[in-house]
C-alpha cells in the first residue's frame, strides 16, 4: 500500500533545513519558521498511513535466469516501510526534537539558522534510517546524520567540541567506509541492495566465508553509530562537548539507530549465533565499563554522558540475546531510556544555563535555590535507575526477565549491578549539585537559579514526566507492539 | 590512565586487530564470485529513458540516493562555515579577512581568463548532456568550481572573474537543492511516488498526463524526462558547495 | 593479463589501500596523516565496488546508437555486453561523502591548529583523559 505521506517525514525537514539556512539572520522569520516546521514534524508521522512508499514508483519484477540470483523477483526502487514502530520511533524523534529546538529559540539571545538547519537535517536522516529498507539507502543517510551531530557540537564552539567532533568524524568514516565495504561484498555476492530481498537471498546462504566478513564489517558500523563498547568514549565525548538540551536529541538519536541499525542486523544475519553473542558481549561489556566511567566523573554533563552510553549498552543487551522476549524488551527499553535520559539531561541544561558551569567542584547547595528542579531530577533518577512504577523499571525488567528465560541468569546479575552502579552515579551528581554544601566563592548565590525559568522548558519537564509515568503504568500498548516487532524479525518480515 | 599509556595499549590492541582485518579483507576479496545482480535489469531498461546508465540509475532508479548524496555535501558544506564562525551558539563571529595575496605574474593574467572561460564551457556541457553522454550533475558541477578556484587563485577574491559573494553562493546552493526537492514533489504530486521521473512515461498506467510529459520534454531525441533538470540542479548545488568550501578554508586566519 | 587477473589484482590493490589507510589512522601522528588514512580507506571501498562492476571482455554502460536502433524496445544485446552498472553509481556517491568528510575534518585540522599550533596528536589530545 502507498502512502504519499512517508516521503515527506524526510523531506520536509530536508526542504526546511534549507530555507532555515537561508533565513539565517532574520531572527524573527527563523524564530517563527522554525517553531511551525517543527509543528508540522511532529504532524506527518501521525498522519502517515502504515505502508511502504516505493520511491521513483519503480515495481517489484520478476528475475531473469542473467541475474544469476536465487530469487524469483526483486526490486527495483528504494523502498520505505513504515509500521507501528517506526511510527513510534520516528514520532519520539520529532517529540525531542521539538524540545530541543524550542529550548534553543526561547533561551537564546540570537537565534542561529544554521544550528536549527542541522537540527532539522539529523531529524531527517535518523528518520530515513528509521524508515528505509534498503540498505545503501541507510548508509546514506547516516553519513548525514554523522556530519550534522558533529556540525550540531562544533556549533558550542571552543576547542574541545573541536577535538570530540575531529575524533567522531574520523571514526565515523572508518566506520561508514566498513559498513560500505559489507554492502559491496553483500552486493557482488547476492545482487541487490534491497533488504527484504537480501535477506530471501541469504537464508540458504550461512556458510560463505564472504558473507561472514560483511557480517563483521556491518556489525563494527552498528558498535560506532551505537556507541557501544570500543567506541564508547568517542560518543561520550560527542554528549557531553554538545549542549545538554541537545545532548537529549544526540543520545535519542542514537537510541533509535541502535533499535534500527540491529533489526536490519537481525533480519539479515539473525542465523548467525556468533553475531548475537558477538553484540551481547560487547553490550555487556558497555553496560559496565559505562556505568563505573560514570562513577569517575568530576563533571555532571560527563557524568550523564556515560550514563547515557551504559543505558544504550542495556538496549544492546535485550536485543544481543536474539530471542523474543529480549528483542521485544529491547525496543521497549531504547524508547523508554530515550525519555528518561532526555529528562536527566533537560535538568541539566538548566544548571548549565544558570551556573554557567557543570562541573562538581563548583556545584554545591542549588536545593534551596531550586527545589523545584531537584525534585524532578530525583524523579529522574529514580525513573534511570528502574524504580516502579515507570516506564524504565517496565523494560529493565523485562530485560532481566528475558536473560533468565535465554539461560544467562548471570546476564541478569550483571544488568541489576549495572543499575546500581547507574543509581549510585546518578546520586553521586545529585548529592554534589543539591545537597553538598557550596564551599566555592563561586557566585552562584547570586544566580538566582530558579527565577525566570523558561517556561518552555519547565512544560517540557513535566510532559517527560507524565510520558514516563504514562507508559510505566500502561506498558502493555507499547510492549505488544515491541514484541510483534520481535516476531517479525524471527519468523519473517 | 594518561594519554601517553593509553597510547601504547591502544597501539598494541589495534595491530592486532590491523593483521585480523587484514587477513579477512584479503580472503574474502580474493575469492569473490561477483554476480550481476539488478545492475543487467537496470541495463535491460535503461535505454527506454536515457542512453547513459550510470546516469540513469543515479538520477531514476535511485534517484533518492542521489538526494542523499547532496544533503551530505550541504551538511559538510554548512559545518564548514560553522567552523567559521557562521551560525555558532551565541551570535555569528566574523573573523578579518586574511585572504594571501600573492601578486601573480603577467603570464598567469592574461592566459587565466581565457581558460576559465573554456573550463566553464567544458563544465556546462559536461552537465547538459550528462544523460546521453559520460559526465552529470557532479562532474560538471566539480569542472566548474576549479574554474572558480583557478580565478581565485590567480586574480584573488576581490577581483576574480566570478564575483560571486558568500551569500550569494549560499542562495545558489539553496536553489540547487531546491530544484531537486521540487521535482521530486512534482513525481509526488502527479504519480503518488516521490522522484518519479515525470516526462520519461516508463509507467504509464500511473496517469501521468500528456501535459506534465511536455512540460519537462528537453530538446533532444531522448525521452529522459526529469534527469537533465535534476542534473542542472545539483549542477548548481556541486558548484556553490565547493566553491564555498574553498571560499572558507582559503580565507582562513594564518597565525 | 586477462580479466579476470585484471579483477583479482584490483581487489589486491584495495585490500592493501584499506590496510595503509588503517595503519596511517591507528600508528601516525600527525593529524593531516590521520585523515589522509580516512581518505585512503574510503577510496580503497570505492576500487572494490568498481572492480565489482567490471565484466571481462564487457563494453561501457552507455548505449550506442547502433544498439538502441537494432531492435527497437528490446535491449537484449547491450544489457548482456555492458558492464554491470550499479556499483558505478554507489561510487559516485561515496567519492562524494568522502569529499565532504574531507572538507569538514581539514577545517577542524585548521582550527585546532591555529589552537595549539602544532599537528600533533600527541600534543592535541595530551590532557584528554580515558
Amino acid at each position: 500500500m502507498n502512502s504519499e505521506l512517508i516521503p515527506l517525514m524526510v523531506i520536509f525537514p530536508l526542504i526546511s533545513a534549507i530555507l532555515l539556512n537561508l533565513m539565517h539572520g532574520k531572527d524573527k522569520v527563523v524564530r517563527a519558521y522554525g517553531i511551525l516546521a517543527m509543528l508540522v514534524v511532529l504532524v506527518v508521522p501521525i498522519f502517515a498511513s502504515y505502508g511502504n512508499h516505493l520511491f521513483g514508483a519503480h515495481p517489484v519484477v520478476d528475475t531473469l535466469p542473467q541475474l544469476k540470483i536465487s530469487l524469483s523477483e526483486v526490486n527495483l526502487a528504494i523502498e520505505y516501510n513504515f509500521a507501528f514502530l517506526q511510527k513510534a520511533l520516528v514520532f519520539l524523534l520529532a517529540a525531542i526534537a521539538t524540545f530541543a529546538v524550542l529550548s534553543h529559540i526561547s533561551n537564546e539571545k540570537k537565534v542561529s539558522g544554521v544550528y536549527l538547519s542541522m537540527i532539522m537535517l539529523s531529524i531527517a536522516a535518523v528518520s530515513a534510517v528509521v524508515m528505509a529498507n534498503d540498505i545503501f539507502n541507510m548508509f546514506v543517510f547516516l553519513e548525514i546524520m554523522t556530519i550534522a551531530q558533529a556540525a550540531i557540537v562544533i556549533a558550542v564552539g571552543g576547542v574541545s567540541g573541536y577535538k570530540a567532533a575531529f575524533k567522531y568524524l574520523v571514526f565515523g568514516g572508518v566506520a561508514g567506509a566498513s559498513i560500505l565495504l559489507g554492502i559491496a561484498l553483500l552486493l557482488g555476492t547476492f545482487g541487490v541492495l534491497n533488504i527484504s530481498d537480501l535477506h530471501n537471498s541469504l537464508s540458504g546462504n550461512m556458510t560463505n566465508p564472504i558473507v561472514l566478513t560483511a557480517v563483521g564489517l556491518i556489525v563494527i558500523g552498528w558498535l560506532f553509530e551505537s556507541g557501544l563498547f570500543p567506541f564508547h568514549t568517542i560518543k561520550s565525548n560527542m554528549y557531553s562537548a554538545a549542549k545538554p538540551d541537545i545532548a537529549a536529541l544526540l543520545q535519542t538519536q542514537t537510541k533509535i539507530v541502535l533499535v534500527a541499525l540491529a533489526i536490519v542486523l537481525l533480519r539479515l544475519f539473525g542465523g548467525y549465533s556468533n553475531m548475537t553473542a558477538v553484540m551481547l558481549g560487547l553490550s555487556v561489556g558497555t553496560l559496565i565499563i559505562g556505568s563505573v566511567m560514570a562513577l569517575l566523573q568530576t563533571d555532571f554533563r560527563r557524568l550523564l554522558a556515560f550514563t547515557a552510553v551504559s543505558q544504550a549498552g542495556l538496549v544492546g543487551i535485550g536485543i544481543g540475546l536474539g530471542t523474543r522476549l529480549g528483542i521485544a524488551a529491547g525496543i521497549f527499553h531504547a524508547i523508554n531510556d530515550a525519555i528518561a535520559m532526555s529528562l536527566l539531561f533537560i535538568t541539566v541544561y538548566f544548571i548549565y544555563e544558570r551556573a554557567k558551569t557543570t562541573e562538581f567542584k563548583r556545584l554545591g547547595g542549588l536545593l534551596v535555590q531550586a527545589p523545584k528542579l531537584a525534585f524532578i531530577q530525583i524523579i529522574g533518577i529514580l525513573i534511570v535507575s528502574g524504580v516502579p512504577p515507570f516506564n524504565a523499571y517496565q523494560s529493565e525488567f523485562r530485560i532481566i526477565d528475558a536473560t533468565i528465560q535465554a539461560g544467562h541468569p548471570e546476564l541478569g546479575v550483571l544488568v541489576i549491578l549495572g543499575t546500581i552502579l547507574t543509581f549510585v552515579a546518578l546520586m553521586k551528581g545529585f548529592y554534589l549539585t543539591f545537597l553538598k554544601e557550596n564551599t566555592t566563592k563561586i557566585a552562584l548565590g547570586k544566580v538566582h537559579i530558579y527565577n525566570g525559568l523558561p517556561t518552555v522548558t519547565y512544560v517540557t519537564l513535566i510532559i517527560l514526566v507524565i510520558a514516563c509515568v504514562g507508559i510505566g503504568l500502561f506498558p502493555m500498548p507499547f510492549y505488544d507492539r515491541a514484541y510483534s516487532v520481535a516476531l517479525k524479525i524471527l519468523v519473517g518480515w | 590512565m594518561k594519554f601517553q599509556q593509553s597510547q601504547e595499549m591502544r597501539n598494541l590492541i589495534a595491530a592486532i586487530f590491523v593483521g585480523i582485518f587484514s587477513y579477512f579483507i584479503i580472503k574474502a576479496l580474493t575469492d569473490f564470485d561477483i554476480v550481476p545482480g539488478v545492475s543487467y535489469i537496470y541495463n535491460l531498461r535503461g535505454p527506454l529513458i536515457a542512453p547513459n546508465m550510470i546516469t540513469v540509475i543515479l538520477f531514476d532508479w535511485r534517484g533518492y540516493d542521489t538526494l542523499g548524496e547532496a544533503f551530505i555535501l550541504i551538511t559538510a558544506v554548512l559545518t564548514t562555515g560553522i567552523l567559521f564562525g557562521r551560525g555558532v551558539l551565541g551570535g555569528d563571529v566574523s573573523e578579518k579577512d586574511s585572504t594571501p595575496i600573492r601578486p601573480s605574474t603577467i603570464v598567469q593574467k592574461v592566459f587565466a581568463a581565457p581558460l576559465v572561460f573554456i573550463i566553464v564551457a567544458f563544465g556546462v556541457v559536461i552537465t547538459l548532456g550528462g544523460h546521453i553522454t559520460p559526465g552529470g550533475g557532479f562532474q560538471g558541477g566539480s569542472v566548474i568550481a576549479t574554474a572558480f578556484f583557478l580565478s581565485v587563485v590567480v586574480y584573488g577574491f576581490k577581483k576574480n572573474v566570478f564575483n560571486l559573494s558568500h551569500n550569494s553562493l549560499e542562495t545558489l546552493e539553496g536553489v540547487g537543492a531546491l530544484i531537486y526537492l521540487c521535482l521530486g514533489l512534482v513525481g509526488l504530486g502527479l504519480s503518488g511516488y516521490y522522484l518519479y521521473n515525470v516526462g520519461a512515461d516508463l509507467y504509464p498506467y500511473l496517469g501521468v498526463g500528456d501535459t506534465a510529459t511536455r512540460l519537462f520534454s528537453y530538446p533532444d531525441s531522448t525521452n529522459a524526462g526529469i534527469i537533465p533538470y535534476l542534473n542542472i540542479g545539483i549542477a548548481l548545488k556541486v558548484l556553490s558547495g565547493f566553491c564555498t568550501i574553498i571560499t572558507v578554508l582559503w580565507g582562513a586566519e594564518k597565525k | 593479463m586477462n580479466g579476470s587477473e585484471v579483477q583479482f589484482w584490483s581487489f589486491v590493490t584495495a585490500a592493501l589501500l584499506m590496510i595503509i589507510g588503517i595503519y596511517a589512522i591507528i600508528f601516525m601522528d600527525n593529524i593531516i596523516k590521520k585523515i589522509i588514512g580516512v581518505m585512503l580507506i574510503g577510496d580503497g571501498v570505492n576500487l572494490v565496488l568498481i572492480t565489482e562492476g567490471f565484466k571481462p571482455g564487457g563494453i561501457v554502460p552507455i548505449i550506442s546508437e547502433k544498439l538502441y536502433n537494432q531492435s527497437p524496445g528490446i535491449f537484449q544485446e547491450f544489457a548482456d555486453q555492458a558492464s554491470y552498472s550499479l556499483p558505478f553509481a554507489l561510487v559516485l556517491t561515496n567519492i562524494v561523502i568522502g569529499a565532504s568528510t574531507l572538507a569538514v575534518l581539514l577545517g577542524i585540522t585548521i582550527k585546532l591548529y591555529q589552537h595549539y599550533n602544532s599537528l600533533s596528536v600527541h600534543e592535541i589530545f595530551k590532557e584528554e583523559k580515558i
